[in-house]
Formats: C-alpha cells, sequence, structure tokens
C-alpha cells in the first residue's frame, strides 16, 4: 500500500512486530504478532496496543481498544506492510486476519477492495467463513461480501 | 555521476524487505498475552478451498 507507514521493528524470527503510533493521544506502542494456527500453513495475525499489566507484572496486546491517534490509514499500511516482510520470509505460510469487532472486520474489507489492484501483484487474497463445525472455509474475496475474516497468500514467482 | 546512481537503484531494488527492517533483540524474549478472541483463533482449523 503506498500510504505513509510507521518504522517497524521486528525479533529475530519475523512473528513479532512493534510500532509506535503518533498522534493527539501521544505515542503508543503497538504489535502485531503471526500465530501458528492448528492449520500449520496458516498464520493468524493478531494486532493491538501493547499494554503493561502492572499487577500481574506481563505485557498484553488489547485488540479491542481504540487509540484514536488520526492515523488508521497509516496503521493499516505499516500493518500491511508486515504481511508483505512476514511472507517474504516464509513464502509458503498464509496468513489469516480479522478485526476483534464486526465493524473492523468490514473496515479491513474496505481497505482490501480500495487496495486490492496493488495487493494482487503480490498476494491472493480470499475471503472466509466459518462451516456447521465451526471451521474456517476460504472462499472467493468480494468487495461486499459478508466475511468471517480474510487469507492471504503469496503469489509464486 | 549516472553509472553510480543507476547501481544504488539496482542494488536498493534487489534487497530483501527483511534486511531493511531493524531487529529489536527485546522483542525475542518478550511474553504477550493475547485476548481469548485470539487464543480462539489461533485454535481454528482451516479448509481451503484453491
Amino acid at each position: 500500500m503506498k500510504h505513509l507507514k510507521y518504522e517497524l521493528y521486528r525479533n529475530t524470527e519475523t512473528t513479532i512486530f512493534e510500532f509506535k503510533s503518533i498522534g493527539p493521544n501521544g505515542e503508543i506502542t503497538k504489535v502485531i504478532i503471526f500465530n501458528a494456527t492448528q492449520s500449520k500453513e496458516i498464520y493468524n495475525l493478531a494486532f493491538g496496543d501493547l499494554i503493561y499489566d502492572e499487577v500481574h507484572k506481563r505485557y498484553i496486546l488489547d485488540d479491542s481498544i481504540i487509540t484514536n491517534n488520526g492515523d488508521r490509514n497509516k496503521i493499516l499500511a505499516t500493518v500491511a506492510s508486515s504481511v508483505y516482510i512476514f511472507t517474504e520470509k516464509y513464502p509458503k505460510k498464509m496468513v489469516f486476519f480479522k478485526g476483534s469487532t464486526l465493524a473492523r472486520t468490514r473496515l479491513y474489507r474496505r481497505a482490501l477492495s480500495i487496495n486490492l489492484e496493488e495487493l494482487s501483484e503480490t498476494f491472493i487474497i480470499f475471503g472466509s467463513i466459518k462451516n456447521e463445525f465451526g471451521n474456517v472455509n476460504s472462499v472467493p474475496f468480494k468487495s461486499n461480501g459478508d466475511f468471517f475474516g480474510f487469507i492471504i497468500k503469496r503469489k509464486e514467482l | 555521476m549516472k553509472t553510480t546512481v543507476k547501481k544504488v537503484l539496482t542494488e536498493n531494488k534487489n534487497t530483501p524487505i527483511n534486511s531493511k527492517v531493524k531487529i529489536d533483540k527485546k522483542l525475542d524474549d518478550l511474553k504477550i498475552i493475547q485476548s481469548n478472541k485470539q487464543e480462539e483463533v489461533n485454535k481454528l482449523t482451516f479448509n481451503l478451498n484453491f
């Protein structure tokens, strides 16, 4: 996505990324984690604020917070770039993601639709729906589709 | 001068993205607790129809 992005930092395995959202509400640390799922070729992208829990002395990824720094598109572009980086290192792995709310899932669908041409140079984009057994089926992506989430697969060169 | 500029552009194009992204070693040791929703997604089974 040809938008401004924040500078990303990654762990050695390229499965955790961190960046800082900067705006009227200050400097907020954001984290992106690529988690293995039950399907070994698919990784789930989790994204949210990195919060330190003083009581339990541990870090938490909070994906429900609304930061309101006015930098939504910059954040989306930054998260998208982490997908490019992760799949460059692991070209056989696919990435699944969904919003923490239905509204956010719809936001991601709109972002995918707007940037579909550019994304399609590198990736194949799928929608996904849940079947009657609670498993996730991939389906063709449509701009007006009603999806549980999305699956991104890097094209083979 | 032209030759030098061309060479730099080629090097940038061929440089893997991963080598341009800095590693923060602190992230290697970071244990992060995720939400129950994310943990549920991590347990999902996917059926790929392609």
